[in-house]
């Protein structure tokens, strides 16, 4: 079949005029289908369900998952917000092992650090670092940006760490414990709160699918859901979380040996700190 | 009849109806945008839905009214960025589906059969990566300035016109091509051995 000659190639300049007659053209054939707004109706409808539905589950619900992820893997996002997705950095390692450091990250926070150096159960000091959790909608914008402070400890062979946040602009104690789903304990010191928390963790690829039972678990707070290119991780998680002085405080740790009473021993003492800096 | 800032307003109200009235506006103009930049009217139809769910659920994120236009293109580059990621409809579909019988779809399908220059036009767009693409069917088919571009795109305007003078290169280099190897072109393309 003989082709027609569009354009030589001396006829450079009729490339702009080619294009855009020819787009116009093409553009005048086609027609959307009428039943496609159907289509897009029904969509919209089944998203807004699920939104109505994923409005209940907070940000605070997830925080053992954040607190999780950043301390183990470094950057993560948390699926099972109602949020798009939660985001945390920490550095893999911690950025300080010497205690002494611990100034640089006050610097950093632009606050003071209430740490302890050494328990009296020996847990001891093994670095510090900060680490920032940002919270993004469905539009993939960020809607919220915390920086937090991590402590990391070593008890034999379990290795516990400590977090800080403060909390988000609007959130009470109150809040944050009304959220928390799946406490299993709580305890008291000297007029705070504690929550103690075991359930399981996983850290997923962005293409798993959530079971009908891992639903269901996370929705009772028995599961929290980390999702990494890597994946692959399933452990046993513990926190131990408070509110005081609007800094949200965990020591959290994976598949540990000790005990939610060993662990309530060494948040009073960080406690007692924060305590006696809040009366400074 | 009301202006378009004033319908994206009430749709930010939450009143559906003028939801309606902006899908009468832009139904077909996303759409021949997402098939020219797609290729295929399977996924311009995906790009479309997916830019109209978004545009519903998330105008409220458009600060200013004003900018509805410039906003929804953008949705449609996204979508469609991803949507050609995907990978799922690199085979264009009409190529595919033209022999069945028609419905509702396929008569359109039919009424895409393009001439002889529309289908060397169209193959030389398609051979460009997405960004080239997507500058192509801005400048060409919406008519925008490289600066439109760029605030639609999220780039500058420096890149639009780098973009644009390579596409452009490129589109002239492929047409020429057609024109000359005719037959050997087609077979190149479809890889006939």
């Amino acid at each position: 079949m003989k082709r027609k000659n569009i354009m030589s190639p001396n006829e450079n300049d009729e490339i702009d005029f080619i294009i855009r007659t020819n787009f116009i053209e093409i553009g005048e054939k086609i027609e959307i289908r009428d039943s496609l707004k159907d289509d897009i109706d029904c969509r919209i409808l089944e998203e807004k369900k699920e939104r109505a539905k994923m409005k209940h589950i907070s940000m605070k619900k997830v925080i053992i998952g954040v607190v999780a992820a950043t301390l183990l893997i470094g950057t993560v996002a948390i699926a099972g917000s109602g949020l798009k997705a939660i985001v945390g950095h920490a550095p893999a390692e911690p950025q300080y092992t010497d205690y002494a450091d611990k100034d640089k990250v006050e610097a950093e926070l632009g606050e003071k650090v209430e740490a302890v150096e050494k328990f009296e159960n020996g847990a001891e000091f093994e670095g510090i670092s900060t680490g920032e959790e940002t919270a993004y909608n469905e539009a993939g914008e960020a809607v919220e940006k915390k920086k937090s402070l991590m402590m990391k400890y070593k008890h034999g062979d379990d290795t516990l760490d400590f977090s800080s946040t403060k909390l988000a602009e609007g959130d009470t104690e109150e809040s944050v414990w009304e959220a928390q789903k799946g406490i299993d304990q709580t305890f008291e010191y000297k007029g705070v709160k504690l929550m103690y928390i075991q359930n399981r963790y996983i850290c997923v690829k962005p293409d798993y699918v959530m079971t009908e039972q891992d639903l269901i678990d996370e929705e009772n707070g028995d599961l929290s859901v980390g999702v990494d290119s890597i994946g692959g991780v399933d452990k046993q998680a513990y926190l131990m979380s408070w509110v005081l002085d609007g800094k949200q405080s965990s020591l959290f740790a994976f598949d540990i040996s000790m005990t939610p009473e060993e662990i309530f021993e060494m948040a009073k003492e960080i406690i007692d700190i924060q305590l006696s800096q809040a009366e400074e | 009849m009301l202006e378009e800032a004033e319908l994206v307003d009430a749709l930010k109200g939450g009143e559906k109806e003028a939801f309606d009235k902006l899908y009468q506006q832009y139904n077909n103009i996303l759409f021949r945008m997402a098939y020219l930049v797609s290729g295929n009217l399977v996924d311009a139809e995906d790009i479309v839905q997916e830019t109209f769910v978004k545009c519903y659920l998330h105008i409220g994120d458009l600060r200013n009214s004003e900018g509805f236009r410039s906003w929804i293109f953008q949705i449609l580059y996204r979508s469609a960025y991803y949507q050609i990621k995907k990978g799922t409809r690199e085979i264009p579909k009409e190529e595919v589906a033209i022999c069945q019988d028609g419905n509702e779809q396929n008569s359109s399908l039919d009424r895409v059969l393009e001439t002889e220059t529309q289908k060397q036009v169209k193959d030389a767009v398609q051979s460009l990566d997405f960004n080239h693409r997507a500058v192509v069917v801005l400048h060409y088919y919406n008519d925008m300035t490289t600066k439109e571009i760029a605030k639609t795109l999220a780039c500058t305007e420096g890149t639009v016109k780098s973009r644009l003078h390579y596409a452009r290169k490129k589109l002239k280099e492929t047409i020429v091509k057609q024109e000359e190897g005719g037959a050997a072109y087609e077979k190149e393309k479809y890889h006939v051995s």
